[in-house]
Protein backbone atom coordinates (compact mmCIF):
# COMPACT_ATOMS: atom_id res chain seq x y z
CA UNK A 1 0.00 0.00 0.00
CA UNK A 2 2.49 2.53 1.02
CA UNK A 3 4.40 1.51 -2.26
CA UNK A 4 1.71 2.24 -4.18
CA UNK A 5 1.06 5.31 -2.76
CA UNK A 6 4.58 6.65 -3.11
CA UNK A 7 4.96 5.39 -6.89
CA UNK A 8 1.87 6.81 -7.55
CA UNK A 9 2.56 10.02 -6.13
CA UNK A 10 5.63 10.36 -8.03
CA UNK A 11 3.91 8.81 -11.07
CA UNK A 12 1.73 12.17 -11.31
CA UNK A 13 4.41 14.61 -10.22
CA UNK A 14 6.53 12.83 -13.52
CA UNK A 15 3.79 13.84 -15.46
CA UNK A 16 2.89 17.33 -14.70
CA UNK A 17 5.93 19.24 -16.70
CA UNK A 18 8.74 20.70 -15.52
CA UNK A 19 8.68 21.59 -11.60
CA UNK A 20 11.14 22.23 -9.08
CA UNK A 21 9.90 21.59 -4.99
CA UNK A 22 6.15 21.29 -3.98
CA UNK A 23 4.98 23.21 -1.15
CA UNK A 24 3.62 22.46 1.98
CA UNK A 25 2.73 23.49 5.37
CA UNK A 26 5.06 25.82 5.69
CA UNK A 27 7.85 23.17 4.45
CA UNK A 28 8.66 21.96 1.10
CA UNK A 29 8.40 18.63 -0.90
CA UNK A 30 11.30 17.53 -3.40
CA UNK A 31 11.65 14.19 -4.52
CA UNK A 32 13.30 11.76 -7.34
CA UNK A 33 12.75 8.77 -9.08
CA UNK A 34 15.31 6.74 -11.27
CA UNK A 35 15.30 3.19 -13.81
CA UNK A 36 18.16 2.35 -14.66
CA UNK A 37 19.46 -0.52 -16.89
CA UNK A 38 22.55 -2.58 -16.41
CA UNK A 39 24.48 -5.16 -18.33
CA UNK A 40 27.44 -7.30 -18.06
CA UNK A 41 29.69 -9.35 -20.07
CA UNK A 42 30.22 -12.49 -18.25
CA UNK A 43 29.71 -11.75 -13.97
CA UNK A 44 26.70 -10.45 -12.23
CA UNK A 45 26.91 -7.88 -10.41
CA UNK A 46 24.47 -7.26 -7.82
CA UNK A 47 21.71 -8.83 -9.91
CA UNK A 48 21.14 -10.52 -12.86
CA UNK A 49 23.33 -8.30 -15.80
CA UNK A 50 24.83 -11.05 -17.65
CA UNK A 51 21.14 -11.26 -18.90
CA UNK A 52 20.72 -7.60 -18.91
CA UNK A 53 18.22 -6.15 -15.84
CA UNK A 54 16.01 -3.24 -15.45
CA UNK A 55 15.99 -4.59 -11.54
CA UNK A 56 17.95 -1.34 -10.59
CA UNK A 57 15.87 1.66 -9.47
CA UNK A 58 15.52 4.17 -7.10
CA UNK A 59 12.68 6.21 -5.57
CA UNK A 60 13.00 9.36 -2.55
CA UNK A 61 10.65 11.68 -1.37
CA UNK A 62 10.94 13.89 0.96
CA UNK A 63 9.40 17.01 3.20
CA UNK A 64 11.45 19.58 5.68
CA UNK A 65 10.71 22.73 6.86
CA UNK A 66 12.44 25.54 9.33
CA UNK A 67 10.17 25.08 12.68
CA UNK A 68 11.95 27.76 14.55
CA UNK A 69 15.35 30.09 13.74
CA UNK A 70 17.72 27.80 13.11
CA UNK A 71 15.76 24.64 14.14
CA UNK A 72 14.75 22.56 11.16
CA UNK A 73 12.92 18.93 10.79
CA UNK A 74 12.37 16.88 8.52
CA UNK A 75 12.44 12.80 6.44
CA UNK A 76 13.09 10.98 3.38
CA UNK A 77 11.36 7.57 2.10
CA UNK A 78 13.45 6.00 -0.31
CA UNK A 79 13.31 2.84 -1.42
CA UNK A 80 15.63 0.86 -4.25
CA UNK A 81 15.90 -2.65 -5.97
CA UNK A 82 19.09 -3.93 -6.94
CA UNK A 83 18.99 -7.62 -7.83
CA UNK A 84 17.87 -8.81 -4.56
CA UNK A 85 18.98 -5.96 -2.80
CA UNK A 86 16.12 -3.61 -1.60
CA UNK A 87 13.34 -4.81 -3.51
CA UNK A 88 11.53 -1.55 -3.65
CA UNK A 89 10.41 -1.98 0.48
CA UNK A 90 10.31 1.42 1.64
CA UNK A 91 12.25 2.52 4.07
CA UNK A 92 13.08 5.75 6.24
CA UNK A 93 16.72 6.95 4.53
CA UNK A 94 16.61 10.00 7.31
CA UNK A 95 14.78 11.83 9.90
CA UNK A 96 15.98 14.73 12.09
CA UNK A 97 15.54 17.13 13.75
CA UNK A 98 19.10 19.68 12.61
CA UNK A 99 19.46 22.58 15.64
CA UNK A 100 22.06 25.39 13.94
CA UNK A 101 23.31 27.00 17.35
CA UNK A 102 26.07 29.11 15.20
CA UNK A 103 28.17 28.48 12.24
CA UNK A 104 31.06 26.39 14.46
CA UNK A 105 28.15 23.94 16.27
CA UNK A 106 25.04 22.19 15.54
CA UNK A 107 23.14 19.32 16.73
CA UNK A 108 21.74 16.90 14.74
CA UNK A 109 19.13 13.99 16.15
CA UNK A 110 17.53 11.07 14.78
CA UNK A 111 18.64 9.25 11.52
CA UNK A 112 21.15 10.94 9.44
CA UNK A 113 23.25 10.72 6.63
CA UNK A 114 26.65 9.31 8.11
CA UNK A 115 30.17 11.05 7.17
CA UNK A 116 32.56 8.45 5.04
CA UNK A 117 34.16 10.15 2.78
CA UNK A 118 33.32 12.79 0.52
CA UNK A 119 30.57 11.52 -1.09
CA UNK A 120 28.77 9.23 1.38
CA UNK A 121 26.32 11.11 2.24
CA UNK A 122 24.91 12.13 -0.93
CA UNK A 123 25.35 8.48 -2.48
CA UNK A 124 21.44 7.63 -2.14
CA UNK A 125 21.01 10.75 -4.29
CA UNK A 126 22.04 10.58 -8.08
CA UNK A 127 21.90 14.04 -9.70
CA UNK A 128 24.78 14.64 -7.33
CA UNK A 129 27.80 12.96 -9.50
CA UNK A 130 28.02 12.14 -12.85
CA UNK A 131 28.32 8.29 -12.50
CA UNK A 132 26.19 6.12 -12.20
CA UNK A 133 27.97 3.74 -9.48
CA UNK A 134 30.44 5.87 -7.11
CA UNK A 135 33.81 4.36 -7.16
CA UNK A 136 33.37 0.49 -5.39
CA UNK A 137 37.01 1.03 -3.65
CA UNK A 138 35.34 3.05 -1.67
CA UNK A 139 31.74 3.14 -2.34
CA UNK A 140 31.07 -0.43 -2.35
CA UNK A 141 27.53 -0.70 -3.46
CA UNK A 142 26.76 -4.05 -1.72
CA UNK A 143 27.63 -2.61 2.05
CA UNK A 144 25.24 0.77 1.60
CA UNK A 145 22.41 0.05 2.81
CA UNK A 146 24.61 -0.11 6.34
CA UNK A 147 26.62 2.81 5.70
CA UNK A 148 24.69 5.52 4.44
CA UNK A 149 23.03 6.45 7.79
CA UNK A 150 22.83 6.48 11.86
CA UNK A 151 20.06 6.95 14.18
CA UNK A 152 21.59 8.52 16.95
CA UNK A 153 22.77 12.25 17.50
CA UNK A 154 25.94 14.38 16.27
CA UNK A 155 27.06 17.61 16.05
CA UNK A 156 28.85 19.85 13.36
CA UNK A 157 30.72 22.65 12.18
CA UNK A 158 32.29 25.12 10.77
CA UNK A 159 35.60 26.71 12.32
CA UNK A 160 37.43 29.74 10.90
CA UNK A 161 41.11 29.65 10.57
CA UNK A 162 41.83 33.07 8.91
CA UNK A 163 44.35 32.43 6.12
CA UNK A 164 44.73 28.89 6.53
CA UNK A 165 41.26 28.10 5.54
CA UNK A 166 37.96 26.68 7.62
CA UNK A 167 38.15 23.21 9.08
CA UNK A 168 34.62 21.84 9.01
CA UNK A 169 34.18 18.83 11.67
CA UNK A 170 31.19 16.27 11.92
CA UNK A 171 30.95 13.38 14.78
CA UNK A 172 28.13 10.75 15.44
CA UNK A 173 27.03 7.87 17.81
CA UNK A 174 24.26 5.88 16.93
CA UNK A 175 22.79 2.52 15.89
CA UNK A 176 23.38 1.64 12.01
CA UNK A 177 21.16 -0.92 10.24
CA UNK A 178 22.78 -4.14 9.23
CA UNK A 179 19.76 -6.11 7.04
CA UNK A 180 19.54 -10.12 6.95
CA UNK A 181 19.10 -9.71 3.34
CA UNK A 182 21.51 -6.95 2.50
CA UNK A 183 24.79 -6.83 1.25
CA UNK A 184 26.92 -7.44 4.18
CA UNK A 185 25.07 -10.73 4.65
CA UNK A 186 25.25 -11.67 1.06
CA UNK A 187 29.13 -11.05 1.02
CA UNK A 188 29.54 -13.38 3.56
CA UNK A 189 27.26 -16.14 3.11
CA UNK A 190 29.10 -16.41 -0.44
CA UNK A 191 32.36 -16.37 1.40
CA UNK A 192 31.10 -18.80 4.07
CA UNK A 193 28.75 -21.45 2.34
CA UNK A 194 26.03 -20.59 4.77
CA UNK A 195 22.47 -18.45 5.44
CA UNK A 196 22.46 -15.33 7.44
CA UNK A 197 19.92 -15.68 10.49
CA UNK A 198 20.14 -12.47 12.37
CA UNK A 199 22.60 -9.55 13.46
CA UNK A 200 23.12 -7.76 16.28
CA UNK A 201 24.50 -4.51 15.88
CA UNK A 202 26.77 -2.47 19.02
CA UNK A 203 26.67 1.52 19.23
CA UNK A 204 28.53 3.15 16.18
CA UNK A 205 30.67 6.04 16.04
CA UNK A 206 31.64 8.16 13.09
CA UNK A 207 33.45 11.11 12.54
CA UNK A 208 35.15 13.28 9.63
CA UNK A 209 37.55 16.49 9.80
CA UNK A 210 37.33 18.41 6.45
CA UNK A 211 39.63 21.24 5.26
CA UNK A 212 38.41 23.72 2.69
CA UNK A 213 42.24 24.75 2.20
CA UNK A 214 43.49 28.41 1.46
CA UNK A 215 43.49 27.06 -2.40
CA UNK A 216 39.89 28.31 -3.94
CA UNK A 217 38.34 25.00 -4.18
CA UNK A 218 40.82 22.24 -2.54
CA UNK A 219 39.55 20.44 0.24
CA UNK A 220 40.73 17.65 2.06
CA UNK A 221 39.24 15.15 4.96
CA UNK A 222 39.33 12.59 6.71
CA UNK A 223 36.67 10.61 8.39
CA UNK A 224 36.39 7.11 10.38
CA UNK A 225 33.75 4.91 11.01
CA UNK A 226 33.99 2.08 14.06
CA UNK A 227 31.12 -0.30 14.30
CA UNK A 228 30.83 -4.00 16.02
CA UNK A 229 28.68 -6.50 15.38
CA UNK A 230 27.55 -10.47 15.70
CA UNK A 231 26.85 -11.99 12.61
CA UNK A 232 24.55 -15.27 13.43
CA UNK A 233 24.63 -17.78 10.37
CA UNK A 234 23.41 -21.04 9.53
CA UNK A 235 26.26 -23.55 7.92
CA UNK A 236 23.72 -25.03 5.71
CA UNK A 237 25.32 -25.56 2.78
CA UNK A 238 25.88 -29.90 2.71
CA UNK A 239 28.71 -30.33 0.34
CA UNK A 240 30.91 -27.48 1.78
CA UNK A 241 30.20 -27.76 5.55
CA UNK A 242 30.24 -31.92 5.39
CA UNK A 243 34.17 -31.18 4.50
CA UNK A 244 34.67 -28.70 6.70
CA UNK A 245 34.05 -30.96 9.57
CA UNK A 246 36.83 -32.93 9.20
CA UNK A 247 39.11 -29.88 9.57
CA UNK A 248 36.49 -28.74 12.56
CA UNK A 249 36.96 -32.44 14.13
CA UNK A 250 41.33 -31.87 14.24
CA UNK A 251 40.98 -28.20 15.37
CA UNK A 252 38.74 -29.89 18.29
CA UNK A 253 41.13 -32.90 18.80
CA UNK A 254 44.26 -30.86 19.54
CA UNK A 255 46.81 -33.46 17.64
CA UNK A 256 46.95 -34.43 14.10
CA UNK A 257 45.87 -37.60 12.55
CA UNK A 258 49.44 -38.37 12.28
CA UNK A 259 49.57 -38.08 16.48
CA UNK A 260 46.64 -39.90 16.55
CA UNK A 261 47.34 -43.14 14.62
CA UNK A 262 50.41 -42.63 16.51
CA UNK A 263 48.56 -42.99 20.19
CA UNK A 264 45.93 -45.49 18.10
CA UNK A 265 49.21 -47.79 17.52
CA UNK A 266 50.00 -47.81 20.89
CA UNK A 267 46.43 -48.76 21.57
CA UNK A 268 45.52 -45.22 24.08
CA UNK A 269 42.96 -44.55 21.25
CA UNK A 270 40.47 -45.82 18.68
CA UNK A 271 41.76 -45.86 14.96
CA UNK A 272 42.01 -42.69 13.40
CA UNK A 273 38.21 -41.54 12.03
CA UNK A 274 38.19 -40.38 8.69
CA UNK A 275 34.58 -40.14 6.91
CA UNK A 276 31.99 -37.50 7.99
CA UNK A 277 29.99 -40.41 9.98
CA UNK A 278 32.57 -41.29 12.08
CA UNK A 279 33.30 -37.54 13.08
CA UNK A 280 29.80 -37.10 13.66
CA UNK A 281 29.81 -40.24 16.14
CA UNK A 282 32.76 -38.25 18.37
CA UNK A 283 29.89 -34.78 18.54
CA UNK A 284 31.09 -33.04 15.77
CA UNK A 285 29.05 -32.08 12.72
CA UNK A 286 29.50 -28.76 10.88
CA UNK A 287 26.63 -29.09 8.73
CA UNK A 288 23.07 -27.10 10.32
CA UNK A 289 25.24 -25.31 12.93
CA UNK A 290 24.33 -21.46 14.15
CA UNK A 291 27.63 -19.61 14.06
CA UNK A 292 28.32 -16.83 16.03
CA UNK A 293 30.54 -14.44 14.20
CA UNK A 294 31.75 -11.20 16.03
CA UNK A 295 33.34 -8.74 13.47
CA UNK A 296 35.12 -5.13 15.00
CA UNK A 297 35.53 -2.80 12.15
CA UNK A 298 37.72 0.48 12.11
CA UNK A 299 37.05 1.92 8.87
CA UNK A 300 39.11 5.17 7.76
CA UNK A 301 38.79 7.15 4.62
CA UNK A 302 41.28 9.98 3.73
CA UNK A 303 39.80 12.01 0.53
CA UNK A 304 40.98 15.35 -1.21
CA UNK A 305 39.14 17.27 -3.81
CA UNK A 306 39.93 20.10 -6.73
CA UNK A 307 37.46 21.87 -8.29
CA UNK A 308 38.61 24.35 -10.85
CA UNK A 309 35.36 26.02 -12.75
CA UNK A 310 33.97 22.84 -14.58
CA UNK A 311 36.61 20.76 -13.63
CA UNK A 312 36.50 18.54 -10.44
CA UNK A 313 39.41 16.01 -9.58
CA UNK A 314 38.89 13.78 -6.47
CA UNK A 315 41.11 10.87 -5.13
CA UNK A 316 40.13 8.73 -1.89
CA UNK A 317 41.55 6.03 -0.49
CA UNK A 318 39.92 3.72 2.53
CA UNK A 319 41.18 1.36 5.01
CA UNK A 320 39.14 -1.13 7.09
CA UNK A 321 40.54 -2.94 9.56
CA UNK A 322 38.57 -6.36 10.73
CA UNK A 323 38.64 -8.80 13.29
CA UNK A 324 36.68 -11.50 13.79
CA UNK A 325 36.12 -14.38 14.98
CA UNK A 326 33.73 -17.86 14.53
CA UNK A 327 32.28 -19.55 16.75
CA UNK A 328 30.32 -22.42 16.48
CA UNK A 329 28.47 -24.51 19.62
CA UNK A 330 31.02 -27.26 19.94
CA UNK A 331 33.53 -27.94 23.02
CA UNK A 332 36.16 -26.09 21.66
CA UNK A 333 34.11 -23.19 20.45
CA UNK A 334 36.25 -20.77 18.14
CA UNK A 335 36.94 -22.17 14.77
CA UNK A 336 38.66 -19.31 12.78
CA UNK A 337 40.05 -16.00 14.36
CA UNK A 338 41.34 -13.53 12.16
CA UNK A 339 42.63 -9.85 11.75
CA UNK A 340 42.70 -8.25 8.65
CA UNK A 341 42.42 -5.14 6.44
CA UNK A 342 40.68 -4.22 3.60
CA UNK A 343 41.71 -1.18 1.56
CA UNK A 344 40.62 0.63 -1.34
CA UNK A 345 41.55 3.92 -3.56
CA UNK A 346 40.51 5.59 -6.64
CA UNK A 347 41.48 8.53 -9.18
CA UNK A 348 38.44 10.43 -10.65
CA UNK A 349 38.07 13.80 -13.13
CA UNK A 350 34.56 14.97 -14.68
CA UNK A 351 34.57 18.16 -16.45
CA UNK A 352 30.77 19.87 -17.61
CA UNK A 353 31.62 20.97 -21.37
CA UNK A 354 28.16 22.74 -21.15
CA UNK A 355 25.21 23.07 -19.17
CA UNK A 356 23.62 19.95 -20.82
CA UNK A 357 26.42 17.40 -20.97
CA UNK A 358 29.62 16.26 -18.58
CA UNK A 359 32.23 13.45 -19.08
CA UNK A 360 33.43 11.81 -16.12
CA UNK A 361 36.12 8.66 -15.81
CA UNK A 362 37.70 7.14 -12.83
CA UNK A 363 40.09 4.41 -11.74
CA UNK A 364 39.27 2.26 -8.64
CA UNK A 365 40.84 -0.21 -6.73
CA UNK A 366 39.77 -2.48 -4.41
CA UNK A 367 41.13 -5.31 -2.03
CA UNK A 368 38.60 -7.01 0.11
CA UNK A 369 41.90 -8.58 2.40
CA UNK A 370 45.14 -6.62 1.60
CA UNK A 371 47.07 -9.52 3.02
CA UNK A 372 46.25 -11.95 0.33
CA UNK A 373 46.24 -9.07 -2.75
CA UNK A 374 46.66 -12.56 -4.84
CA UNK A 375 43.87 -14.52 -3.32
CA UNK A 376 45.94 -17.33 -2.66
CA UNK A 377 44.86 -17.88 1.28
CA UNK A 378 41.09 -16.96 0.51
CA UNK A 379 41.36 -19.66 -1.86
CA UNK A 380 42.48 -21.95 0.75
CA UNK A 381 40.29 -21.33 3.56
CA UNK A 382 37.09 -20.78 0.98
CA UNK A 383 37.38 -22.22 -1.69
CA UNK A 384 36.35 -19.63 -4.01
CA UNK A 385 38.30 -18.23 -7.00
CA UNK A 386 41.51 -16.07 -6.02
CA UNK A 387 40.02 -13.61 -8.27
CA UNK A 388 38.13 -12.78 -6.06
CA UNK A 389 40.31 -11.11 -3.47
CA UNK A 390 41.03 -7.66 -6.28
CA UNK A 391 39.09 -5.54 -8.46
CA UNK A 392 40.42 -2.61 -10.90
CA UNK A 393 37.54 -1.19 -12.64
CA UNK A 394 38.52 1.63 -15.22
CA UNK A 395 35.00 4.06 -15.44
CA UNK A 396 33.82 6.66 -18.16
CA UNK A 397 30.60 7.89 -17.76
CA UNK A 398 28.43 10.60 -19.57
CA UNK A 399 25.94 12.38 -18.00
CA UNK A 400 23.12 14.51 -19.84
CA UNK A 401 20.87 17.33 -18.22
CA UNK A 402 18.29 16.97 -20.26
CA UNK A 403 16.20 19.75 -18.09
CA UNK A 404 16.71 20.74 -14.57
CA UNK A 405 14.24 17.46 -13.93
CA UNK A 406 15.34 14.81 -16.09
CA UNK A 407 18.98 13.40 -15.88
CA UNK A 408 19.94 10.54 -18.16
CA UNK A 409 23.25 8.44 -17.70
CA UNK A 410 25.24 6.35 -19.54
CA UNK A 411 28.38 4.21 -17.68
CA UNK A 412 31.06 1.47 -19.28
CA UNK A 413 33.22 -0.33 -16.90
CA UNK A 414 36.46 -2.16 -17.61
CA UNK A 415 37.05 -4.88 -14.92
CA UNK A 416 39.55 -6.88 -13.81
CA UNK A 417 38.69 -9.11 -10.39
CA UNK A 418 35.78 -10.22 -8.52
CA UNK A 419 35.73 -8.17 -5.65
CA UNK A 420 32.89 -5.97 -6.03
CA UNK A 421 30.67 -8.63 -6.73
CA UNK A 422 29.01 -11.28 -5.05
CA UNK A 423 30.01 -14.91 -4.90
CA UNK A 424 26.31 -15.77 -4.25
CA UNK A 425 25.18 -14.08 -7.21
CA UNK A 426 27.01 -15.75 -9.46
CA UNK A 427 25.80 -18.94 -12.26
CA UNK A 428 27.46 -22.49 -11.76
CA UNK A 429 28.76 -24.91 -14.04
CA UNK A 430 27.64 -28.18 -14.52
CA UNK A 431 30.50 -29.36 -11.62
CA UNK A 432 28.95 -26.73 -8.99
CA UNK A 433 32.41 -24.66 -9.97
CA UNK A 434 31.38 -20.77 -10.59
CA UNK A 435 30.88 -19.60 -13.90
CA UNK A 436 32.79 -16.06 -13.61
CA UNK A 437 35.56 -14.17 -15.67
CA UNK A 438 38.37 -12.30 -14.27
CA UNK A 439 37.85 -9.42 -17.02
CA UNK A 440 34.90 -8.29 -17.71
CA UNK A 441 32.55 -5.44 -18.90
CA UNK A 442 30.33 -3.50 -17.26
CA UNK A 443 27.02 -1.40 -18.90
CA UNK A 444 24.92 0.71 -16.96
CA UNK A 445 22.34 2.93 -17.96
CA UNK A 446 20.31 5.46 -16.32
CA UNK A 447 17.26 7.90 -16.23
CA UNK A 448 16.19 10.30 -13.15
CA UNK A 449 13.77 12.53 -12.54
CA UNK A 450 14.08 14.97 -9.85
CA UNK A 451 11.48 17.51 -8.70
CA UNK B 1 54.09 62.57 -39.00
CA UNK B 2 50.74 63.18 -40.86
CA UNK B 3 48.73 59.75 -40.97
CA UNK B 4 45.42 60.51 -42.61
CA UNK B 5 42.88 57.70 -42.41
CA UNK B 6 40.13 57.61 -45.98
CA UNK B 7 36.54 58.52 -44.60
CA UNK B 8 35.50 55.17 -44.83
CA UNK B 9 37.34 53.25 -43.06
CA UNK B 10 37.88 55.93 -40.06
CA UNK B 11 33.47 55.72 -39.53
CA UNK B 12 34.13 52.00 -39.85
CA UNK B 13 36.96 52.11 -36.37
CA UNK B 14 34.64 54.87 -34.95
CA UNK B 15 31.49 52.13 -35.43
CA UNK B 16 34.08 49.15 -34.06
CA UNK B 17 35.40 51.10 -30.95
CA UNK B 18 31.45 52.68 -29.77
CA UNK B 19 30.35 48.57 -30.28
CA UNK B 20 33.54 47.85 -28.25
CA UNK B 21 32.77 50.32 -25.68
CA UNK B 22 29.15 49.24 -25.06
CA UNK B 23 29.83 45.65 -25.04
CA UNK B 24 32.37 46.48 -22.01
CA UNK B 25 29.75 48.86 -20.60
CA UNK B 26 27.04 46.55 -21.23
CA UNK B 27 28.91 43.24 -19.75
CA UNK B 28 30.65 45.50 -16.68
CA UNK B 29 26.38 46.23 -16.14
CA UNK B 30 26.01 42.47 -16.00
CA UNK B 31 28.95 41.81 -14.10
CA UNK B 32 28.27 43.99 -11.27
CA UNK B 33 26.28 42.24 -8.44
CA UNK B 34 24.70 44.04 -5.67
CA UNK B 35 23.59 42.51 -2.39
CA UNK B 36 20.35 43.67 -0.79
CA UNK B 37 18.73 42.84 2.41
CA UNK B 38 15.47 43.43 4.10
CA UNK B 39 15.98 46.67 6.43
CA UNK B 40 15.42 44.50 9.53
CA UNK B 41 18.63 42.88 8.77
CA UNK B 42 21.45 43.93 11.30
CA UNK B 43 24.59 43.96 9.17
CA UNK B 44 25.50 47.01 6.90
CA UNK B 45 28.30 44.82 5.37
CA UNK B 46 29.83 41.79 5.47
CA UNK B 47 33.38 40.32 4.54
CA UNK B 48 32.99 38.03 1.37
CA UNK B 49 34.19 34.88 3.25
CA UNK B 50 30.41 35.38 5.16
CA UNK B 51 28.60 36.35 2.20
CA UNK B 52 29.83 32.75 0.84
CA UNK B 53 28.50 31.12 4.25
CA UNK B 54 25.55 32.81 4.10
CA UNK B 55 24.18 31.51 0.41
CA UNK B 56 26.21 28.08 0.76
CA UNK B 57 23.65 27.92 3.98
CA UNK B 58 26.33 27.31 7.07
CA UNK B 59 25.06 30.40 8.18
CA UNK B 60 21.60 30.33 9.03
CA UNK B 61 20.64 33.06 11.45
CA UNK B 62 21.82 36.65 11.70
CA UNK B 63 23.78 38.15 14.80
CA UNK B 64 20.20 39.07 15.88
CA UNK B 65 19.26 35.84 16.17
CA UNK B 66 16.62 35.83 13.30
CA UNK B 67 17.02 33.72 10.67
CA UNK B 68 18.23 34.59 7.02
CA UNK B 69 15.77 33.98 4.30
CA UNK B 70 17.98 33.41 0.95
CA UNK B 71 16.89 34.42 -2.53
CA UNK B 72 18.47 34.02 -5.76
CA UNK B 73 18.09 34.78 -9.23
CA UNK B 74 18.10 31.03 -10.72
CA UNK B 75 18.75 30.84 -14.79
CA UNK B 76 20.26 34.80 -15.09
CA UNK B 77 23.52 36.14 -15.81
CA UNK B 78 23.94 38.06 -13.14
CA UNK B 79 23.27 34.42 -10.75
CA UNK B 80 26.44 33.14 -13.04
CA UNK B 81 28.59 36.03 -12.06
CA UNK B 82 27.23 36.01 -8.65
CA UNK B 83 27.78 32.00 -7.93
CA UNK B 84 31.68 32.38 -9.72
CA UNK B 85 32.66 35.50 -7.52
CA UNK B 86 31.07 34.98 -4.20
CA UNK B 87 30.50 31.19 -3.91
CA UNK B 88 33.63 29.27 -6.05
CA UNK B 89 31.14 27.54 -7.43
CA UNK B 90 29.63 28.08 -10.93
CA UNK B 91 25.92 28.42 -11.50
CA UNK B 92 25.03 24.27 -12.17
CA UNK B 93 27.88 23.32 -9.18
CA UNK B 94 25.42 25.89 -6.61
CA UNK B 95 22.31 23.99 -8.25
CA UNK B 96 23.95 20.78 -7.89
CA UNK B 97 25.48 21.58 -4.28
CA UNK B 98 21.98 23.21 -2.56
CA UNK B 99 20.06 19.79 -4.34
CA UNK B 100 22.81 17.66 -2.55
CA UNK B 101 21.89 19.30 0.79
CA UNK B 102 17.93 19.46 0.36
CA UNK B 103 18.43 15.41 0.00
CA UNK B 104 20.29 14.90 2.95
CA UNK B 105 18.39 16.57 5.22
CA UNK B 106 21.07 19.71 5.38
CA UNK B 107 18.80 22.63 3.66
CA UNK B 108 15.96 24.22 2.25
CA UNK B 109 16.58 25.50 -1.24
CA UNK B 110 16.45 29.18 -1.57
CA UNK B 111 13.89 31.27 -2.93
CA UNK B 112 14.13 31.89 -6.61
CA UNK B 113 12.71 34.50 -8.80
CA UNK B 114 13.09 35.26 -12.21
CA UNK B 115 13.52 39.21 -12.43
CA UNK B 116 14.90 41.23 -10.20
CA UNK B 117 12.03 43.49 -9.65
CA UNK B 118 10.14 40.13 -7.83
CA UNK B 119 13.50 39.97 -6.09
CA UNK B 120 13.48 43.07 -4.51
CA UNK B 121 10.23 43.30 -4.03
CA UNK B 122 9.88 39.51 -1.88
CA UNK B 123 13.41 40.96 -0.04
CA UNK B 124 11.41 44.20 0.82
CA UNK B 125 8.75 42.27 2.31
CA UNK B 126 10.49 39.45 4.08
CA UNK B 127 12.14 39.63 7.59
CA UNK B 128 15.88 38.54 7.45
CA UNK B 129 16.01 38.47 3.90
CA UNK B 130 19.28 38.77 2.04
CA UNK B 131 19.46 38.79 -2.17
CA UNK B 132 21.61 40.08 -5.18
CA UNK B 133 20.91 42.07 -8.01
CA UNK B 134 22.94 43.96 -11.16
CA UNK B 135 24.01 47.14 -10.51
CA UNK B 136 21.71 49.51 -12.00
CA UNK B 137 18.64 48.04 -10.43
CA UNK B 138 16.10 50.34 -8.05
CA UNK B 139 17.07 49.29 -4.53
CA UNK B 140 14.48 52.20 -2.77
CA UNK B 141 12.91 49.67 -0.33
CA UNK B 142 15.77 47.31 0.55
CA UNK B 143 19.04 47.76 2.06
CA UNK B 144 22.18 47.19 0.23
CA UNK B 145 24.86 45.56 1.99
CA UNK B 146 28.51 46.12 0.94
CA UNK B 147 30.95 43.21 1.03
CA UNK B 148 34.62 43.61 1.57
CA UNK B 149 37.36 41.53 1.20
Amino acid sequence: MKKSILMSALIILLLSGNIWALEYAGGNIHGFISQGYLDSSDNNFLADTHSGTFQFREMGINYSREILSGLRGGFQLFSRDLGDIGNNEIEIDWAYLDYNYRKWLGVRLGKMKTPMGFYNETRDFDISRVNVFLPQGVYNEGWRDSFTAKTGVGIYGKIPMNQLGDLKYQAQVGEMDIEEDGGIAKFTDGQTHSTTLDFDVDTTYAAELQWETPLPGLRIGVSGNWFDYDHYFSTNDTTYWRNRTEQAFWIGAGITPEEWAFLAGMGFLPPVPTTYEEYQAYGVDMIGLRIEMPVENYYYILSAEFVWGDLTLAAEFAQDEIEYKMMAPLPYGTLIERKFKFEGYYYSAAYRFTEWFELGTYYSVFYPDCTDKEGYETQRIYDVPREINWSKDTCLSARFDINQNWILKIEGHSIDGLAVMYIIDQDKNKDESLDVDKDWNLFAFKLTYTF
Amino acid sequence: MNFKVPKKQSQLLLACIVFIVMLVLTSGAYAEVVFVANKTVPIEQVSAREIRDIFIGEQVKWKNGKRIVLVVLMGTDIHKEFTKKYTRKTSSQFFTYWRSLIFTGKGVFPMSFDTEEELISFVANTEGAIGYVSSGTKTDNVKTIKVTD
